[in-house]
Formats: structure tokens, sequence, C-alpha cells
């Protein structure tokens, strides 16, 4: 029946609190923290750190955290600009990169969780191996069979290659996907705005000869058809990209190859 | 977490695309532009109806009675009902596909929500014939 109730790991407790003395120039930071092999239930830790000391962004505060107060603390990161997608996790209630929010953003207390509704590996670390699974099931690759010359590049129109703008951007860090209340409850069905965003960027390509195919793998009552354009993705992109309105193309692909 | 060795790329192929979807969408869509004028239609009856006023409960059947013999309006009443009702089936659909993840609870919710969508709209035109031809 309809789950009413949070699953036990769900419930996060009161963590261990990493305190400094204070000089006016301290911060708190509320991190989440999850270990699978102690057994024990997730915890909230908060550290305290002097900020006249720490960089702008948030991963810069998470690399000092781990350097110099807590090694334990765990998390992805790679390329702090913003263009790996590694460190995409909740910062003070919205799905962002750790590398590219400004600290002066958050108001008081920084709260840091992982990507919500997905399986925690530890601390800030989701598992993604259902989205990348979900990735490769719409082909993310151009396929076509019609020969070019050895010595030639497929060729495509500066008007059709404009089409690709705010497509070819994401990052796929899944910021996106894990914000949606509809792949919160579906996720083994329904593919997420990120796959949908890049099922869109393969259809809108004019040199891919495979579009109907690519459609008709889509028009499924789950897999497409699970966005009821609640719009957090496009709220919450760290790259200012809009799935919900790939998907809405899509949909409009659909309807066009009706009538 | 998960017993099965099934691959994440088996289980998301799944039984693979349905390949159906799009007629639903547009069919919400549809019922829903139809909607807009036939609502408005309904507001203003149910005040143009009620204006008068009804010393009982009889008056009052008699005064709707009267209102929905009028072809015009017996039209617009088959339309909102049609419209309604499959506006309706279509929307709920989707509320349970989201949320009832259980097969069983899924098929019978879903079975009983079709067969009360059509009993009760049929009852509705039902209704509404026998108005006009009494």
């Amino acid at each position: 029946m309809v789950e009413l109730r949070l699953p036990k790991n769900s419930c996060v407790g009161q963590g261990k609190a990493w305190s400094i003395p204070s000089n006016g120039k301290t911060r708190t930071f509320k991190i989440y923290r999850y270990n699978p092999d102690d057994g024990s239930k997730p915890k909230l830790d908060s550290y305290e750190i002097d900020m006249s000391e720490c960089g702008p962004m948030v991963l810069d505060a998470l690399i000092k955290i781990k350097n110099e107060i807590d090694p334990t603390l765990t998390f992805r990161r790679s390329c702090r600009e913003g263009i790996c997608g590694s460190c995409a996790m909740n910062i003070d209630g919205t799905n962002t990169l750790a590398c590219t929010k400004f600290l002066s953003e958050v108001q008081g207390d920084v709260k840091i969780y992982p990507l919500p509704h997905m399986r925690v590996i530890k601390d800030l670390v989701p598992d993604l191996n259902r989205a990348y699974a979900q990735l490769s099931s719409i082909e993310p690759w151009l396929k076509s069979e019609s020969p070019t010359r050895p010595d030639q590049e497929r060729l495509q129109s500066p008007q059709d290659r404009r089409k690709l703008d705010g497509l070819y951007e994401c990052i796929l860090c899944f910021a996106c996907t894990t914000s949606c209340p509809s792949y919160w409850w579906n996720s083994e069905r329904y593919l997420g705005p990120a796959v949908l965003l890049q099922a869109y960027r393969w259809l809108e390509d004019s040199r891919d000869e495979h579009q109907g195919e690519r459609l008709d793998n889509l028009e499924d009552p789950f897999r497409l058809f699970r966005c009821h354009t609640i719009m957090n993705c496009s709220q919450t992109c760290p790259k200012g990209l809009n799935p919900a309105k790939a998907i809405a193309e899509i949909k409009k692909m659909m309807i066009q190859r009706q009538f | 977490m998960s017993q099965s060795m099934r691959t994440e790329l088996s289980r998301v192929r799944g039984l693979g695309s349905a390949h159906h979807g799009i007629q639903h969408w547009w069919m919400q869509r549809l019922t829903a532009i139809a909607l807009l004028p036939l609502t408005v239609w309904f507001i203003y009856s149910v005040l143009n109806i009620t204006a008068e006023s009804a010393d009982s409960a009889i008056v009052l059947q008699q005064q709707a009675q009267a209102y929905i013999a009028n072809p015009f309006n017996a039209l617009m009443a088959v339309l909102l009902v049609i419209c309604a009702f499959q506006h309706l089936q279509l929307g709920l659909q989707v509320v349970i596909e989201d949320y009832v993840h259980n097969a069983t609870s899924k098929f019978s919710s879903l079975i009983a929500l079709k067969f009360s969508c059509f009993i009760i709209a049929t009852a509705c035109l039902l209704s509404i014939v026998m108005i006009v031809v009494r």
C-alpha cells in the first residue's frame, strides 16, 4: 500500500558538535553523517569554523573541515569549478553544487545533506548507479547510418547547432532529478529530468537519424509521463538549464507525429 | 540493499516502453480546455436556478428540472458530465499510478476508479435524458 511512515534510515538524530572559541567570525555547519558500517542511524554533526581562514564557497568549507577537523567526513568533489558535477548535494534546502554555491548566499547555519531520496553510500555520497543506467538506456550518442566521406565530419548548420544550446551544457550532476518528487516516488520507472533533458538533446540533434525510435522508447506512462510539471528541476539546476522545458518539447514532438 | 543480482540497466529497461501515454496526456488537456467554458456555464446555471426564491426543496427541484429541460442547457449538462468524468478518471489514474506501488492495490483501485466514474457518469446522463423526455 501507500507508504506513510519514513524508512528507519530517514530519521536523522543529533550528532557530534565540534566547537571552537568564538572570535565573531565563526560559522556553524550542520552536516548529514551516515556510515552504513557502524549500524547506527544517520546523524547531523555540527562544525564551527573560522570564516577568516576559509574560502568563499561551500566546497571550501567542506574541504577545510575534512582537512583540519574531521577527516572521516566523506563527499565527492573534483573540478571545483562547476563542470564535473561531482559535488552535487542539498545545501540550505536546495540541490546545488558545493563548488559554485557562495557561503554568503546562505543565511544562518549552513545545512548540508546528500542529494534527496537516494540510497546513501556514506555521508554526502549518494548511490547514482540507477541514474547512470537510466542515462545509458536512452543511448546518449549520435546514431546515424548515412555514410560520410572519411575526410569530412557530419555537417550541421549554425541554426541547427544553436538548438543544442541550453542542452549540451548539462553536467549530469543529477541535482534536478533528485529534486523531483515524481522521481522520488517512481525512480524505478520514471527517467527523471536530467536523463530526459539528455534524451531531448539527441532528439533535437539534426545529425541524428533515430528520432522516431528514440520517441518510441520514451513513449511510456512512466518513463516520460510521470513528469507533472512540478518545475523543481528548472528551479534547482545549478547550471541554469531548463529540463522542464526539454520534457515539454519531447511531449510536443509526440503530439506532432500524431497529427 | 537490493537482493536481486540483476544489473541496473536490466532493471531500468524493465518490460520496455508501453508505447502509449501521449493519448492519455492529450485527452487530459482537451478535457481541461473544454471544462473552462463548461464550468463557467455550470456556475452561471447554479446561480440562475437559485436566484428565484424557492419555498421548499421540491420547488427548487422543479426550477432545476425546468432549467435542464431547455435543449441548450441539456446539451451543456451532457457535455459537462462527459468531460468532467473523463478528466476526473484520467487525473485520478495518475494519482494512483504515482503513489500506489503494490500491484494488487494498484489494479484493484484502478478498476474501482474506472467503474465508479463510468457508473456515476452514466447515471448523470440518464437523469438528464429523463428530464428532457419527460
